[in-house]
Formats: C-alpha cells, sequence, structure tokens
C-alpha cells in the first residue's frame, strides 16, 4: 500500500528520467507514449500485499491505541504538572546538549572514516557504531566502568578535578550521546562517500587548502544529510531509556528525562504516562515531518543538480528526443 | 565528434607564439617529464608548453591523458620525472619536492566543469579569488563579476550553476579557472559536455580566447578536430606513450607528417589521420 502510493506519486512528478529508473523495473518495455507515464496496474501477488498490510496495522495499531486512549480532557491539566514540565525541559536540554556533542566530534570523525586511509580504518568504524547495535543498557553499563566514580576514566577526573559523570545532569548527556552520534556518523558518512570528490579536487585547484575545502565545499555538498543525521541523532537522544537510567539514574529534575518519566509514571499514574507519550509522539512526528518536507533550502539545489546531471547522461545516450530510456543508472 | 564543422577557412588569428618559439623560451613556461605507474599501465611522457602557447593532448580514454592531466593539476604526485613551471619545481621524486594543488599557480577546467552547485556562478568565480589570492570577500565578487562580464557572462552571475547551459557553464569554469591568475592553464575534454550545436560556438570561443592568455595552455582531449582548431601543436598519446608530436601549423599542415598540399581545406581530416595513425601504432 505505501510502496504503491509513493510509485503513482512518483508517476506525477516531473522527473521522468528517474521514474524510468526506479519507477519500472523490468517487463515494461513498451515505450510510454506522451509525455504522461503510468505506472502499469500489475496485480499484486497476495503473498507480498497481505504480509504488508499485516505490518502496517502492526506499526499502525499501538499508534492508534494511544490517541484513542489519551485523556484528552484532563490533558492540559496532566501536562501543566510541574514534574512534567521538569521533565520535558531536561530531555530537549539534554537531546539538544547530546547532538551539539554529536555534530562537533561525530562530523569530523565521519570525514576521517571516508576521506583518510589508515590501518584499522574498517574495525574503527565498526567499533564506532557499535552502540548502534549494542543494547543500550550495555552501553550504561560500560559507561559506569570508564566514567563512573571507580572507572577507568572516572576516578582520576573525580580525584584531580572533582568532576563526577555519573547521577548528573551531564550524565545523562553523555549517555545519549554515547547512544545518538553513532546514527549521525553512519548519516554523515554515508554521504561523504556518495559525493562527488571531484568537487574537493576542483576546489584545491583553486586555491583553497584542505580545512577551506572542507568548510565551503564538501560540507554544503553534504548539508542535507547532516541534517538528517542531525535530527536522527536528536530523536535517539530523546527518546533514549536504557544507558540514561544505568548511568545517570533516575532522579527529577536533574536526571529524569521524558522516557523515565514515562516508564516511572505507568506504575503510578497511567493518564499521565500516555499524556508524556503523546507528546514525544508530537515532538517525533515534527521531527518526521520537517525530514519529509526537506526544509532545507540547501536541499533544493542538490536535488536539481542531481536532475540536471542525469538529463544531460540521458540526453547522450538517448539523443534530444529522449524516446529511448534513460542512460546509464546511478 | 561526429560533427567536424568547417574549420579550415574559419580560422582568423593565428597564434602569437610560433612553432619555433616554443623551446627557447621552455624556462618561462611548462616542463615537463612525467611517469606515473599504475600496475601494468605506465604512463611516460615528455610535455613542453611555452608561454602563449596552446599544447594539446590527443588520445582516447584509457591512453593517460586524465593521468597527465591530475599530475599538472597537482592531484596525484608523479613516481618519477619532473615538472618545472616558470622555473620552479613543482614536483621531483627525487628532489623529494610535490607541491600540492593548493599551493600550485595552475589553472584547470574539468571536463564538467565541477562549478559549485552550492554556490551562484560569481561566487564560484570568486572561491578562487579568495582562496588563492586571498582577496577579500567584496573585492573578489566585483573581481568576480569583471570576470564573467569579460567572457560575456556578466548578466548570469546571480545563476547557480544547474541554471547554466552547458556554453554558459564553460564560461564560467573559464573565468573561475583564470581569475586565479594561473601560470598554467588546464583544459580537460572541455568540448564533449556539449551537443553538438553548442560544441560550435564554444569551440569558436575558445580559439579566440585561448592564444591570447599569458599561460601556456594544455588542452587534453580526444578528439582530433578540437585538437587541431585550437592548439598550435598536438601530442598524440597511446597507452601512455607519447606516440607522435604533430606541430600544426595555422594553415592546417602537420609539418613533421609532410602531408601534401591539397590537403588544405579538410584540416580536419588531416589531423584525424595523424591521431588514427598515433594510436594504431600505439597498440
Amino acid at each position: 500500500m505505501t510502496s504503491d502510493a509513493s510509485l503513482s506519486w512518483s508517476g506525477t512528478s516531473a522527473q521522468p528520467a528517474r521514474l524510468t529508473q526506479s519507477g519500472q523495473p523490468s517487463g515494461s518495455g513498451r515505450p510510454s507514449r506522451s509525455g504522461q507515464r503510468r505506472e502499469a496496474r500489475r496485480r499484486v501477488p497476495w503473498l507480498l500485499w497481505l504480509p504488508g498490510s499485516i505490518a502496517v496495522l502492526f506499526l499502525l495499531l499501538p499508534l492508534v491505541g494511544l490517541l484513542v486512549r489519551a485523556p484528552w480532557s484532563g490533558l492540559g491539566h496532566l501536562l501543566s504538572e510541574k514534574s512534567v514540565r521538569q521533565a520535558l525541559l531536561l530531555s530537549l536540554r539534554t537531546s539538544t546538549e547530546s547532538t551539539v556533542l554529536s555534530v562537533v566530534f561525530g562530523v569530523p570523525l565521519s570525514w576521517l572514516l571516508a576521506r583518510t586511509r589508515f590501518p584499522g580504518r574498517t574495525l574503527l568504524r565498526a567499533l564506532v557504531t557499535l552502540p548502534l547495535v549494542l543494547p543500550p543498557v550495555v552501553g550504561g553499563v560500560s559507561l559506569l566502568l570508564a566514567l563512573g566514580r571507580r572507572g577507568l576514566l572516572g576516578e582520576r577526573l573525580s580525584d584531580w578535578f572533582g568532576f563526577t559523570l555519573p547521577f548528573t545532569t551531564n550524565g545523562v548527556v553523555i549517555a545519549q550521546t554515547f547512544v545518538a552520534m553513532p546514527f549521525l556518523i553512519v548519516s554523515v558518512e554515508g554521504a561523504l562517500n556518495s559525493a562527488d570528490r571531484r568537487f574537493e579536487d576542483a576546489a584545491a585547484t583553486l586555491g583553497a587548502d584542505p580545512w577551506t575545502t572542507f568548510r565551503r565545499v564538501t560540507v554544503p555538498l553534504i548539508a542535507p544529510a547532516v541534517a538528517a543525521g542531525t535530527a536522527l541523532c536528536w530523536a535517539r537522544a530523546l527518546g533514549e531509556f536504557g544507558a540514561t537510567i544505568t548511568f545517570a539514574g533516575n532522579f527529577p529534575g536533574t536526571t529524569q528525562t521524558m522516557p523515565l518519566a514515562v516508564y516511572l509514571a505507568l506504575e503510578t499514574d497511567p493518564d499521565a504516562a500516555i499524556a508524556l507519550s503523546l507528546v514525544l509522539l508530537a515532538v517525533c512526528v515534527t521531527v518526521l515531518v520537517a525530514l519529509r518536507a526537506r526544509w532545507l533550502p540547501g536541499a533544493r539545489w542538490i536535488r536539481r543538480a542531481r536532475a540536471g546531471r542525469e538529463s544531460t547522461t540521458t540526453d547522450a545516450a538517448a539523443g534530444p528526443d529522449g524516446t529511448t530510456g534513460a542512460g546509464g543508472s546511478r | 565528434m561526429s560533427s567536424s564543422p568547417p574549420v579550415g577557412e574559419a580560422r582568423v588569428d593565428p597564434p602569437t607564439g610560433a612553432p619555433g618559439g616554443m623551446s627557447g623560451s621552455g624556462g618561462e613556461g611548462l616542463r615537463a617529464r612525467i611517469v606515473v605507474r599504475r600496475g601494468q599501465f605506465v604512463l611516460d611522457v615528455e610535455v613542453q608548453a611555452a608561454q602563449g602557447e596552446v599544447v594539446a593532448v590527443l588520445g582516447r580514454s584509457g591512453a593517460g591523458k586524465s593521468t597527465l592531466l591530475r599530475t599538472l593539476a597537482g592531484l596525484l604526485p608523479l613516481d618519477d620525472g619532473r615538472i618545472t613551471l616558470a622555473g620552479e619545481v613543482l614536483d621531483d621524486p627525487h628532489e623529494r619536492r610535490f607541491v600540492p594543488s593548493e599551493k600550485r599557480p595552475v589553472g584547470v577546467v574539468f571536463q564538467d566543469y565541477l562549478l559549485f552547485p552550492h554556490l551562484r556562478a560569481r561566487d564560484n568565480v570568486a572561491f578562487g579569488l579568495r582562496a588563492r589570492l586571498g582577496h577579500g570577500r567584496r573585492q573578489s565578487r566585483s573581481q568576480a563579476e569583471s570576470w564573467l562580464a569579460r567572457f560575456g557572462v556578466g548578466d548570469l552571475a546571480d545563476r547557480r550553476p544547474a541554471a547554466l547551459s552547458g556554453g554558459q557553464a564553460q564560461r564560467v569554469a573559464l573565468a573561475r579557472a583564470l581569475a586565479t591568475q594561473p601560470r598554467l592553464l588546464l583544459l580537460d575534454e572541455p568540448l564533449s559536455a556539449l551537443d553538438t550545436s553548442t560544441r560550435a560556438e564554444v569551440r569558436a570561443f575558445l580559439r579566440d580566447v585561448l592564444p591570447a592568455l599569458p599561460a601556456p595552455v594544455l588542452i587534453v582531449t580526444h578528439d582530433p578536430v578540437d585538437a587541431e582548431v585550437l592548439a598550435d601543436r598536438t601530442i598524440a598519446l597511446a597507452s601512455g606513450h607519447k606516440v607522435q608530436a604533430a606541430v600544426v601549423t595555422p594553415a592546417g599542415r602537420s609539418t613533421d607528417a609532410l602531408s601534401a598540399p591539397d590537403t588544405t581545406g579538410s584540416c580536419g581530416v588531416a589531423s584525424t589521420d595523424v591521431g588514427e595513425a598515433a594510436a594504431a601504432k600505439g597498440n
């Protein structure tokens, strides 16, 4: 259902080249008459649409449940409670700080992974993206062992600077960064790998040193991916539960973020838990919509440039009238 | 390359540097022996270009043209040989000297121009002025505009590259490369990204502009017609080696090939023969 919708959506869009590449996978050898291209209505095997529909139901049903059972009338009252406001503000603050840390340290690391060659690079990439698959609780335990009061580095921090991380708000930020940064790294490194490196060559021949090239050419070129990765990272930090509760605990006002508050409220005040969940849902939907809408001004020229490149290759392969199919698939 | 417009009679200005003058003033221009090894493939070629001279490097794909261009641009270090430009050593593995791309006074017009898609035409040109010459933002922009105007695209300064035609992008790319005041200009397949009608126009434009430049120009192309029309001299390259150095006079005769005088007016064909013969000899 979803894929069908997206196909017909791209069918009405004004990018014939891309449509032929992605939209008509096989069998449709007929050249389409006129400029208007429609998907051939083909029978969809029930072995595909049935499980697909079940998946949709499975994914949407909990959300429906949340919306149906939400205490809409008392919502304002519930959300105006101090503890809720505290948790929400703490969550927004810590996840934003985690995201800033992730960008400041993660984007350079992505660049190193994508643009330099050194022994052990593949291993390093696997290690730094490990938190993607690691159970967050394990992440929290590891953080305790490294940065806890008796941890590898934590003991030094505590002894020398009187600085402790676990069970503090900074600890929340650390736990969230640990879990969320890999999302940004993966997203940005992927974009760097697929970006046309010859633009960087061009910048070098114009006298730009590597740092200037990075700042004025590379980053603008991958800006949409950085934005997407940042949003993902932020959403992941916002929802972080396991590592946070393990490493930072669950103290209202200092380390009790929204997910922790939801979990706690579920035992004492289910209505409050639902209300808090609704808030988190709203925040995430907002992020998702913003991503889909590609609110970035930068995304437009990149798509246009890509479309332009595709149309040139198509022209070269098919001639100006473009009756033959699209050229090389990239 | 399917079309070969009649160029024999269309040539207007003979290039400033006569073929005889090239070897004498070598210290001023480019002198290079370029050796790059990549597995089985070996590029080993000598290139010289004097001030005001336009030299074409002609060869099929895989002949090593792009590698040659990248070594000169500083994007690829030599394995052996030496590159000097205006008396300065840019690359010499034996002396352990390698001037990186951003420090070389070499301008490049890339095959598909590689104008930065996120910058307007003006800022594309200003990019080099800021990065290489260290000019301020405002000064760079106004200079960029005058460069664009010089190449007849001053009214397109606000356009992004995606909104430029092939011929327009070519002019912007040329302005961008020349604005940094290079002492060597490299053009990589300057006409291959253009459709047939634009190609003739841009070819004529380049033929007017290139000989007037104060720096030697090296054009890499697979098209004998382009080499013939644009260059004073052609180096044919096959499988990484120079197979024939043809000095093409403005009249269209290859001096070393001693072509018969009756080929006047069909110089495109004559030079094609040179190229084909060269390629055949290489294989």
